[in-house]
């Protein structure tokens, strides 16, 4: 009886045995479960111009086609035109990233440096798995070569599990920084083009003390650093001027909406200037809010007054201006109505 | 007759008869059974033992037709009951006793019994391949419109799914895996996988119209199973015969697998008349909870005021949305229970009238059959009207003659729904509880149209078949076989005016169809020394011819007044080409065993086998198929070595490998398609190609390449039968479409390039613990199968192809149909918490919106930004999830004691992924409060589920309510993880219980037999999903809201034999 065990239980060993290796050995001579990697898969765009002094984000740029998402993008060389490397854009640079959405609701300027932080990366990066191209704000014409220059060459390897693709000599020409917009200045040698002021971009129903109507061309605009003023907690102020450079006080355009004029804190209204302390850039995030334009790429800031006309009826003025300041200062927006100060007095 | 007093006489003479003087003398009579049954056993030997063992033949006698018997025996003696096919029964006679009931049960020896493979019985001691026969007794005793509802998780490797429970509808079975990648649609948005029906025979015919059936077929043809049309009643056996090597036998049809059907045939020495009735209660399953009449008012307004972007806004809308602000208004001041008008319990009865009779030499049964299912979605249902006949006539050994003759008739309905689903139903039962019911003056058309659409689909069949065998001189048999089926489908549609813009419809859809069949087979063997060689060969010709055209009438008279000139709409007709298909195969099948025949029976068997095939639907660079097979059995139990294993009552182990094709391709993706009379060139018309599909000519068959490896014991007195399979299986030359770049002139070309490879195992077991003696019988039978399905390869020699439709992906080296999903990681508990673009400071969005909207806050779904561009697009989907199920089986647990018997089966799926759409859309329909109440209007309660409110944000589910960017984002969408659940269940099928009426009852009546049966159908389902059924989704693992559903039934009934 225990040979007959015995010999059970070989013949059930064997078949057991049997079963699972021909099951285990099947799986090698099936295909792998690899990626499909596409060889038609490309980059759209090979030539990139971003803008330095403000972060870039350039995307929309590869067609996968058929490969298996997400893919491996890593920029292998990168170096000037000449072939001379470009260590200024391998070496690591401290950059001021979001670490937290901004909600626009944020109610001191700590609120908001909380949700941004500094993370030491290169100034040019390609994302890892979308194939979209970075350009930090951290850089400046300074120290990076910017159009006319050739700018730099480099390649790209695309990969996943079922193969790999390198795009080889794609260029970045970045284009000299502004610090605000509309810029005054011309992109290529960074001097001023032909006027160094702005305009606003709507004005109704301005009326000067002659009594003529304005146009925007009436009203002058400059961007003024104050670099005076050291202190580290950045601030954004607006001054009013006549033509004979004496002040308007911000008080005349008593329809504005001084307090939510743009996403600044500690707001100081004095007869001269309203100044915010504010965070840069301005706006801070390229996104609609209740203080940027349509398109959430400026603020737009509105100042309006009223007055009663000789008529007696009342009559509601004004002027629209939409800005972004790149550059981390103490600005001020001086508006010059060069051609007769507003009309704020009710007529008689 | 004849043939059971010889054996009767045979075993008589077996024993040595003698002489005892006789002592005291007493009287003992009653009935001998088959125990299984419970039908008397004819002229069962009777011998008689004195005390000493020694037979008396003086007192042996033999039962009457009935299986009675009475006489007069010497005390103390012993009687031993023997019959032929069954084990002897030894009862001592202690006392007088005239109502003794002797049970016998049939002997069992697995390698003594025959199955049927390539057309010719065969002991299964010589089948090499892997076989499972069930036997319709064995089920649980319930009526059914299609008999493989009963078979679920009987046969190990065949999937049936009970997934659409429309009245003679179509369960999805798959033998061994997934055959076919490809998908197809069958709604606005559902879709379903392309059908791989496996080969069924009938009594020896192949069934042509079974085998074609696909979802196309059922959409737009019959509407019922044509498995619907043979009653459950009149099925003896059904045999799955899984690998190719038996497949291959079947020739260019066999590659999805052959299921072999075995109608009932006269075995009563007196004519019988058999009477089986039943009623029938159908239950619908439990329906959804629906918030109604005011509290869905108030739900709606208070969303609506607390999710707007102002209160006063939301005001606004309430205003302008009557149904919310007019409370008053009788219209939309009700409490309709949408789903209660839809979905109904039903009465029903099935009436089955057999008469048979026969012995050995002629034998013959008529079988009338009348079947009505009203289904429980209500205006949809199947009627079966069915007489079958047959005869058999074997007036000598070398000769016989089986016809089958029968005419059945179906008539269906399936609503304002198709065969798969009833969306009019799902969207009418999604109305708002604030509508008034159906009526005229409706408020949901798709309501109205599932009770006034008339939709009636009729079949009918008529089948004849003849089998003749005849043994030649030499040794040499021949058996031809001839079927002819005529077949009619009928599909009548009227919608009236109300429901078709004033203009009342009708539309008559209708087919036929003609099949011939006739095989003719010669089979000799030869003996010589340890070696037997057989051949069959013979050839096999088919010929199918259908026509059919469609009528639409439409503009129907109705006294709606219309402008001059205005023409709703037109009435037409096509004519579909009448087409006729003709094959012929040649069969040549050599058999080789060795190893002693003589007494220990066949040790070794081989088989070869070629089946060369030619077919005129071929291309013409594919003339011919050949399904070559080979396998090899080796019966270890008969071994000299194996006479020690007491335990063993027979061991075998076999392996084979075998092709067997199918032809998919039709003459059009062949020779292409040409445009007759619809184009001109230069004035004169001409028959230009239709360049949407270029023709190919050199289209394979569906190959499907079978290893398998398998082992059959029965162990300490057949207690445990065991069956086990490991088996490989190669599907080649998936029928499939290949895109062609645009600058060809062609768009796309069929093709055979995909292979898929599915490998497992399958496990029967067959357990009948209890001692033959005893009057319980217990019998316990389990199933397993484990099966991998891997894509092998793919058009193009792509590796992956996405369906982004169906939401499906096929990928090279990985399971067959994989999910193509959003991967779900929770809710945002406040806006902080959502990624943000670093370099840009903007929070992670949506898609193709770049509104305020569009961006992610508290309450919406954390999606896998897998590209990392913080955007969630197509393009963060992945791949996830199997929705084909990896684990089936079954456990059917029989047990009889008596008159009793009661017959169970349950059967379960483990490891498939399901993603419950149903749910995905009662969440989505919170996210339009002012949208369509016709058709989106049922609110689902959902407070038991977690979902994110201001005040509780650690949730599992998304905000619902935030109504104003549901649009945008989509926080419901079915295509993400959150809704892929595990579709594991056990399912409690049914039970049945039988109680034979003891006969001494029923003579009075004049009544031979008389049974009661009561049984309770898909009983209970354990699983741990969410939605209603796990098992009641579509072949692709949706479960959608317009899945018909199972019904519960509960059924009485009644056998009686005259």
């Amino acid at each position: 009886m225990a040979m007959n065990m015995s010999r059970k239980n070989s013949i059930v060993a064997l078949l057991s045995g049997m079963m699972i290796l021909s099951v285990s050995c099947v799986n090698n001579f099936l295909p792998e479960s690899r990626d499909a990697f596409d060889r038609d898969a490309n980059f759209t765009t090979k030539i990139y111009r971003p803008k330095l002094g403000k972060n870039s984000l350039m995307g929309d740029n590869f067609l996968s086609g058929n490969a298996t998402l997400p893919l491996t993008f890593e920029i292998t060389r990168i170096v000037r035109v000449d072939g001379s490397p470009a260590p200024e854009l391998t070496e690591f640079f401290p950059i001021k990233v979001w670490k937290s959405p901004y909600l626009g609701t944020e109610k001191s300027i700590e609120a908001i440096e909380a949700k941004r932080g500094i993370e030491y990366r290169p100034l040019f990066q390609i994302k890892k798995h979308s194939g979209e191209f970075l350009m930090w704000s951290e850089a400046m014409s300074s120290f990076v070569k910017c159009d006319p220059d050739d700018g730099y060459l480099f390649d790209v390897l695309v990969k996943n599990s079922g193969g790999y693709k390198y795009t080889t000599d794609m260029q970045l020409i970045p284009v000299r920084e502004s610090d605000f917009e509309p810029t005054i200045y011309d992109p290529l040698t960074g001097l001023v083009k032909e006027r160094d002021y702005i305009t606003p971009l709507q004005l109704s129903l301005f009326q000067s003390t002659d009594g003529d109507f304005m146009s925007p061309e009436d009203v002058h605009i400059y961007f003024r650093e104050n670099q005076d003023n050291t202190d580290p907690v950045k601030t954004l102020s607006f001054r009013f001027y006549k033509p004979d450079y004496t002040p308007i006080s911000p008080s005349s355009f008593n329809l504005t909406d001084w307090e939510n004029l743009i996403h600044g804190f500690n707001m100081e209204k004095t007869e001269e200037y309203v100044k915010y302390e504010v965070v840069y850039p301005v706006p801070l995030v390229e996104t609609k809010s209740k203080y940027t334009n349509d398109a959430g790429d400026k603020v737009s800031v509105h100042f309006a007054y009223d007055r009663i006309t000789a008529s007696g009826y009342r009559w509601t003025s004004g002027m629209t201006l939409e800005f972004a300041i790149y550059k981390e200062a103490h600005w001020e927006i001086v508006i010059v109505f060069a051609n007769g100060a507003p009309l704020f007095e009710d007529g008689k | 007759m004849k043939q059971q007093y010889k054996y009767s006489l045979l075993t008589l003479l077996l024993f040595v008869t003698s002489f005892v003087a006789t002592a005291q003398e007493i009287a003992v009579g009653g009935i001998v059974l088959d125990k299984n049954e419970n039908k008397g056993l004819p002229y069962a030997s009777v011998i008689v033992r004195d005390k000493a063992g020694k037979n008396l033949s003086r007192y042996s006698l033999t039962t009457d037709e009935n299986g009675r018997f009475s006489t007069k025996v010497p005390e103390l003696s012993s009687l031993v009951f023997s019959y032929l096919g069954y084990d002897s029964v030894v009862v001592k006679i202690t006392k007088p006793s005239e109502n003794m009931i002797i049970r016998m049960s049939v002997i069992e020896n697995m390698l003594d019994e025959a199955v049927i493979i390539g057309y010719r019985k065969i002991s299964k001691a010589d089948v090499t391949a892997s076989v499972t026969v069930i036997e319709t007794k064995d089920l649980v005793n319930t009526p059914v419109s299609n008999v493989m509802e009963l078979i679920q998780g009987r046969v190990p490797g065949l999937n049936i799914q009970l997934n659409n429970g429309t009245p003679g509808g179509i369960p999805s079975y798959s033998i061994r895996g997934v055959s076919d990648i490809s998908v197809q649609k069958v709604n606005d948005n559902e879709y379903v996988m392309g059908s791989t029906m496996p080969l069924f025979v009938v009594d020896g015919i192949p069934q042509e119209d079974v085998t074609g059936f696909d979802a196309q077929g059922l959409l737009s043809g019959a509407t019922i199973s044509p498995l619907a049309m043979i009653p459950y009643e009149d099925i003896d056996n059904i045999q799955v015969l899984k690998d190719a090597a038996a497949t291959a036998l079947y020739g260019s049809k066999g590659a999805y697998g052959v299921i072999i059907i075995e109608t009932k045939k006269g075995d009563s020495p007196k004519p019988r008349i058999s009477y089986s009735g039943n009623y029938v209660v159908h239950t619908p399953p439990r329906l959804r909870d629906v918030v109604t009449g005011n509290a869905e008012r108030n739900l709606r307004i208070s969303q609506l005021l607390e999710n707007d972007t102002s209160r006063y806004h939301g005001y606004n809308e309430i205003h302008n949305l009557q149904a919310l602000s007019d409370s008053l208004n009788p219209y939309f001041n009700n409490n309709t229970d949408w789903q209660g008008i839809f979905y109904q319990t039903t009465y029903n009865q099935t009436h089955n009238l057999n008469f048979s009779g026969g012995d050995k030499k002629f034998n013959y049964k008529i079988n009338g059959n009348y079947y009505t299912e009203e289904g429980i979605v209500k205006n949809t249902d199947f009627n079966r009207y069915g007489i079958r006949t047959g005869m058999g006539y074997t007036p000598n050994e070398s000769f016989s003659l089986d016809v089958n003759i029968a005419a059945t008739f179906t008539q269906n309905s399936t609503g304002s729904g198709n065969a798969f689903s009833q969306s009019g139903v799902a969207t009418g039962s999604a109305a708002s509880s604030l509508l008034p019911p159906p009526s005229l003056y409706t408020a949901s058309n798709a309501a109205l149209s599932v009770f006034s659409i008339m939709d009636e689909n009729q079949n009918t069949s008529y089948d004849a078949s003849m089998n003749i065998r005849y043994k030649l001189p030499l040794d040499i048999q021949f058996t031809t076989t001839l079927g002819y089926k005529y077949k009619t489908t009928e599909n009548e549609k009227f919608t009236p005016g109300i429901l078709n813009n004033n203009s009342a419809e009708w539309l008559n859809k209708s087919s036929n169809s003609y099949n011939m069949y006739l095989r003719s087979l010669l089979f000799r063997t030869v003996n010589f020394w340890i070696f037997r060689a057989g051949l069959q060969t013979g050839f096999e010709y088919i010929s199918n011819k259908s026509t059919g055209n469609t009528i639409t009438l439409a503009g129907l008279a109705s006294d709606h007044l219309w402008s001059p000139g205005a023409r709703p709409s037109v009435s037409g007709g096509s004519a579909s080409v009448s087409e006729e298909n003709n094959t012929i195969a040649l069969i040549f099948n050599p058999s080789f065993g060795f190893g002693g025949m003589g007494i220990r029976g066949d040790r070794y068997v081989l088989t070869p086998n070629l089946r060369p095939e030619a077919n005129s639907a071929y291309g013409s660079q594919v003339k011919w198929t050949i399904n070559p097979s080979l396998g090899f059995r080796w019966n270890f139990s008969r071994e000299p070595f194996a006479d020690a294993w007491k335990f063993m009552n027979s061991g075998s182990l076999r392996v084979s490998w075998g092709q067997s094709t199918t032809y998919r391709a039709n003459r059009y993706d062949i020779w292409g398609t040409y445009k007759l009379g619809e184009e001109t060139y230069n004035g004169l018309s001409i028959i230009p190609i239709d360049l949407a599909n270029m023709p190919n000519p050199y289209l394979e068959p569906v190959t499907s390449t079978q290893w398998n490896l398998g082992s059959e014991m029965a162990l300490w007195d057949n207690k445990i039968r065991f069956t086990g399979e490991v088996y490989y299986k190669q599907v080649d030359n998936q029928l499939g479409s290949t895109p062609l770049a645009n600058h060809n002139a062609f768009g796309s070309v069929r093709s055979t390039e995909t292979s898929i490879v599915n490998y497992g195992t399958e496990f029967l077991f067959g357990i009948r613990p209890l001692s033959k003696n005893s009057p319980w019988v217990l019998d316990v039978s389990a199933s397993f199968a484990i099966n991998k399905d891997v894509i092998a390869k793919l058009p193009n020699d792509v590796r992956q192809i996405i369906n982004s439709n169906a939401e499906v992906v096929n990928r090279l080296g990985s399971n067959a149909m994989g999910n193509y999903l959003y991967v779900y990681k929770g809710v945002y508990a406040k806006t902080e918490d959502v990624p943000v673009n670093p370099l840009t400071g903007k929070r992670l969005r949506v898609g193709g919106n770049t509104s305020e909207e569009a961006y992610f806050k508290a309450g919406d779904p954390i999606w896998v930004d897998l590209n990392g561009d913080y955007i969630i697009d197509e393009k963060d989907k992945v791949i996830v999830g199997n929705s084909q199920p990896r684990m089936t089986g079954g456990l059917s647990i029989n047990l009889r004691y008596k008159a009793f018997s009661i017959n169970t089966n349950s059967s379960f799926t483990l490891r498939r992924d399901i993603i419950n759409k149903a749910l995905a859309d009662r969440f989505s329909a919170y996210g339009t409060p002012k949208a369509n109440l016709q058709n989106s209007g049922a609110l689902t309660p959902i407070e038991a589920y977690d979902f994110w409110k201001k005040d509780k944000t650690d949730a599992y589910y998304p905000n619902p309510f935030d109504y104003t960017r549901s649009g945008i984002i989509n926080p419901f969408r079915n295509d993400q993880t959150l809704f892929m659940e595990d579709g594991s269940y056990f399912k409690i099928n049914g039970v049945s219980l039988a109680y034979t009426i003891p006969t001494r009852f029923l003579n009075h009546w004049g009544l031979k037999r008389m049974q009661l049966n009561f049984s309770m159908n898909n009983i209970y389902t354990f699983s741990k999903y969410s939605g209603i059924n796990p098992e009641n989704v579509n072949s692709l693992g949706y479960d959608t809201s317009g899945g018909y559903p199972n019904s519960r039934t509960y059924t009485a009934g009644l056998i009686i034999d005259f």
